[in-house]
């Protein structure tokens, strides 16, 4: 939900709503699970000590020159070939050049005139709706360091480890007319980059980043007003927040007949507003130029070829295959939106023949996903191999499927005993005698409430799952369901 | 003079004497003395143990100080780099040091190695061990005049516009930059990136050759680095063909006695049994502003990097960071190197790209497949170094004057191809001034062939 600031002006927003329309396209930065450096082969590890991580290329020092990181290709290649971009046979290097102080080189090597990616689309789920947005183009670039200005110290400290950093950069078309699209989208851009394994799309380690481009014009004109770009948005909540200020912002200064100014600006999000960075004249000029230190880069058919077959299905596809399946809507989310517990589904459901997907999804849902939330549990052969087991027991009435639930699974992983050795362990296999106490302990608990037995005799049918309570409590969970009621009935009609 | 002695300890000494005996040529910036014998000590004692000898057994170089040589001081004579050392070598210092060869020292050179007569140094211009306060050449004057003073066996430099081949003509040594990307840039100072490249000189050719051998050859640090084929020894009994750049010698800027040496040598060449044909290069006059437009485009984005915050020299009492920058590059950089860094800035600025970089990379492109033109006719091309010989430290040149000195020797490096300069002629001053040849690329082996057949029938003359 949004922020308090938002509370009064988003009643106003509202009936502006009609009045205007905002265009946004997106920049993305996807930091890449690369182990080493994107010109380098320092570690890229997060949470290593301040410039731990930084060898003399790093540090830009005298003779030091680049080479090409062969995993960042790939897997820039990878996320263009699940988009449906065009792989450039031939791309270059560019050098971007500023002054900063967590920019070792002076510049930042990057691709400007030929990206690696160019077109394709990205396909998710918004307002239940399949919805597509246009890529302008994906290309390869380094991360600079991180400049930390602590309190009113008068200098600033520099981390370097992540300057170099391998980078897939996205820039879309102006294709998105919310802000609530624009969070959509980046949830499902995680998602997709964790399916592809590129990245961990983490962000509050910032493994995603957006500038935001937006501009407003009133409904119906084609051309574009001036548009503001947001930087470094480091969140799908903060990009919601900053988009929709800055929709508001411009469409005030619309509605009072002013002109919005092409600027830049970032987004705090300890006030929820965007703040003017620099004007339009105190914009870089990059001196955008061919890295010579780089020779052109050769995709060869062969090597896309490869690398087409590395793609995976994709959070859609499987969404639509879970459904086809069966498997209830709001369970399918929940396993699609979770990579690696819906691969592991999958792999049981091939070894599965006998329970529905439907059924087994709910125990992955309900049982499994919470537990590797809390634990880590075996994975592959092991994990199903237990799973089946379980399921087995279940099907075959030994022991009581919510008390198996809450005591059984738990600690289905602690022993290496048959499931069944363990339930009878912990007391809750059914061994038969249940149903030869099960009439007198039914007897002793209605001598015992005999309030409560009156008005069930009365026709209270809900005092029933009183008794199954009591029962329950005093067979440890043991007793089947199905026989209790039926004690239950018989003795208080024998009354 | 060639270096003497049996030992490495011996062959040291004499090395070092000599560089001590003419220290006030200004050549090195530094001495490994103590390092260098302890150095040759070990090596005389591998050898006495009958152990098995490097290629460069021996062999003394001096490395320009743009090298990157581990826990030595390594400033490209700029301010700049005060105190700055080296946390790593070059490659090619790894592979002279694989071979047993022994560094003697640092060289003095051009700030940054921008310069074609050794004075924009911190440490103050180098005087030619030739003639009466002449300069030496630039940028790797110090190198040039290592070895005049036999204070090395080969000089390791670097030539990005003829800082190799150029002092090697003005001090009358042998100099020669192989083809652009045979020799690793890992650990050299960048200055035009695609245009620096590794070279030598000495009086030597075999020596240089075997220099050449070990130092060449792949890199995984230099993505630039082109797989070539094995330089398989070349000689041949077939005369020559050779290309004269004929408008290079009617130029107007050419020392007429120069012109005429050349063509007293073709003609020597002729009656040996060469076959000498004269072309004319179209591009001549666009050679240097394509040069120094490109050359300083990379060298403001190379020099970057230099901006007080991780290394070298810092301003003191700068009020910010955008200040402390402006501060320490004013005083960091000298005015050549701030010249080149404000024309390279200038002509990549938005709305100047495509005049002048977009269009000096057009007309570089014109200038690589005219020459691989003549070089697929001849066996290599004849031009002159420099157009005059060594001048006085204390004339005064402007920097165009200077830039203009650059016509002859530029031409190889923008063509990325092998070139050399051979030390053939003395005007009557007794000042030298050499010879150009140019190869084909990676023909490294039969230009060297080519290179001693002129020196040793000059020499029978």
């Amino acid at each position: 939900m949004f922020p308090r600031i938002f509370s009064s002006s988003l009643l106003k927003f509202a009936s502006m709503h009609q009045e205007f329309e905002a265009v946004i396209g997106l920049e993305v930065h996807i930091q890449t699970n690369s182990k080493t450096k994107a010109f380098c082969g320092d570690s890229t590890a997060f949470g290593a000590s301040p410039n731990a991580q930084v060898s003399a290329v790093s540090l830009a020092h005298p003779g030091t020159l680049p080479r090409i990181n062969k995993r960042h290709v790939e897997q820039a290649t990878l996320l263009g070939l699940s988009l449906g971009c065009t792989i450039q046979p031939i791309t270059y290097f560019d050098r971007k050049h500023y002054f900063y102080a967590d920019l070792p080189k002076g510049f930042q090597t990057t691709q400007d005139g030929s990206p690696i990616c160019i077109g394709g689309t990205f396909e998710f789920m918004h307002n239940e709706k399949v919805h597509s947005i246009r890529i302008h183009h994906i290309h390869m670039e380094e991360d600079a360091g991180k400049s930390l200005h602590e309190g009113e110290q008068p200098f600033s400290q520099i981390d370097l480890n992540r300057a170099g950093v391998p980078l897939l950069e996205m820039v879309t078309e102006p294709d998105f007319r919310s802000a609530e699209e624009v969070h959509d989208f980046i949830h499902a851009l995680r998602l997709h980059v964790q399916y592809l394994a590129i990245s961990d799309g983490n962000m509050e380690e910032g493994s995603l980043r957006c500038d935001c481009n937006i501009s407003v014009r009133p409904h119906g004109q084609e051309t574009l007003n001036n548009r503001c770009e947001i930087k470094n948005v480091n969140s799908a909540r903060f990009a919601r927040q900053a988009i929709n200020y800055e929709i508001q912002r411009q469409s005030k200064i619309m509605r009072e007949g002013g002109m919005v100014d092409q600027e830049t600006r970032e987004f705090s999000a300890s006030t929820g507003k965007t703040t003017l960075l620099r004007s339009k004249e105190d914009a870089h000029d990059y001196r955008y130029f061919p890295e010579p230190d780089l020779p052109p880069l050769h995709m060869s058919p062969g090597d896309i070829k490869q690398l087409e077959t590395l793609v995976p299905e994709l959070p859609l596809a499987k969404m639509s295959r879970f459904l086809e399946l069966g498997i209830e809507e709001k369970d399918a989310r929940l396993l699609v939106g979770n990579k690696s517990a819906s691969d592991e589904f999958d792999a049981y459901l091939t070894s599965d023949r006998e329970h529905t997907p439907r059924a087994i999804a709910k125990f992955w849902i309900n049982q499994l996903m919470p537990q590797q939330k809390e634990r880590s549990i075996p994975e592959g052969r092991a994990l199903q191999k237990r799973v089946r087991e379980y399921l087995n027991l279940l099907d075959g009435g030994k022991v009581n499927r919510s008390a198996a639930n809450q005591k059984l699974w738990p600690v289905a992983f602690d022993s290496n005993l048959s499931l069944e050795s363990v339930a009878k362990e912990i007391g809750i296999l059914r061994d038969g005698s249940e149903a030869l106490d099960l009439d007198s302990l039914v007897k002793d608990l209605i001598v015992q409430n005999p309030v409560e037995a009156e008005k069930l005799r009365r026709g209270k049918k809900g005092l029933i799952s009183f008794f199954m309570g009591q029962v329950m409590r005093a067979t440890g969970g043991k007793a089947e369901p199905q026989k209790v009621s039926e004690a239950i009935k018989k003795a208080i009609d024998q009354k | 003079m060639a270096l003497k002695g049996t030992t490495c300890v011996e062959r040291t000494r004499i090395a070092l004497a000599n560089a001590e005996q003419h220290r006030d040529r200004n050549a090195f910036v530094e001495l490994f003395a103590e390092e260098a014998l302890q150095r040759a000590q070990v090596l005389d004692k591998k050898k006495s143990e009958g152990g098995s000898l490097g290629a460069l057994f021996g062999v003394i170089v001096s490395i320009k100080d743009v090298i990157a040589y581990q826990g030595h001081s390594l400033t490209a004579c700029s301010k700049i780099l005060d105190g700055f050392r080296s946390v790593y070598s070059a490659t090619v210092v790894e592979r002279l040091l694989e071979a047993d060869a022994i560094i003697i020292g640092r060289t003095n050179c051009d700030e940054f190695a921008m310069g074609s007569d050794n004075r924009t140094s911190i440490y103050g211009p180098v005087k030619n061990a030739i003639g009466n306060n002449k300069i030496p050449g630039g940028s790797s004057g110090g190198a040039a005049v290592s070895v005049q003073v036999g204070a090395c066996d080969v000089a390791v430099a670097s030539d990005t516009g003829g800082s190799v081949r150029q002092p090697a003509g003005l001090c009358g040594v042998v100099g020669f930059k192989p083809t652009y990307g045979t020799i690793s840039r890992h650990g050299l100072i960048a200055y035009g990136s695609s245009f620096d490249q590794i070279g030598l000189l000495g009086y030597d050719l075999s020596q240089l050759e075997m220099v050449f051998e070990v130092i060449k050859g792949r890199d995984d640090h230099d993505a630039t680095l082109i797989d070539t084929p094995d330089h398989t020894p070349f000689a041949t009994d077939e005369p020559p063909r050779i290309g004269l750049m004929q408008n290079a010698l009617e130029h107007k800027s050419l020392d007429p006695h120069i012109k005429e040496s050349i063509q007293k040598l073709t003609g020597d060449l002729q009656s040996n049994g060469a076959s000498v044909e004269t072309f004319a290069f179209e591009f001549l006059d666009y050679v240097i502003p394509t040069y120094y437009v490109l050359a300083s485009a990379e060298a403001s984005s190379n020099l970057s990097r230099y901006d007080g915050v991780r290394y070298g020299y810092r301003a003191e009492e700068a009020e910010s960071l955008d200040d402390m920058y402006r501060k320490t590059r004013t005083v960091g950089f000298g005015d050549e190197v701030k010249r080149r860094i404000l024309l390279g800035t200038f002509v990549l600025s938005y709305g100047y790209y495509d005049q002048y970089f977009g269009k000096a990379q057009q007309v570089r492109r014109l200038i690589r497949d005219e020459l691989q033109v003549q070089l697929d006719r001849y066996d290599y091309l004849i031009l002159p170094m420099s157009p005059s010989v060594a001048w006085g430290i204390d004339e005064v040149k402007s920097p165009v004057e200077l830039y203009l000195a650059d016509i002859y020797s530029v031409l190889a490096n923008l063509a990325g191809l092998p070139a050399m300069s051979l030390p053939l002629w003395t005007n009557k001053s007794g000042m030298p001034y050499g010879l150009q040849i140019l190869g084909a690329p990676f023909q490294e082996k039969k230009l060297l062939f080519h290179a001693r057949e002129i020196m040793s029938s000059h020499e029978k003359r």
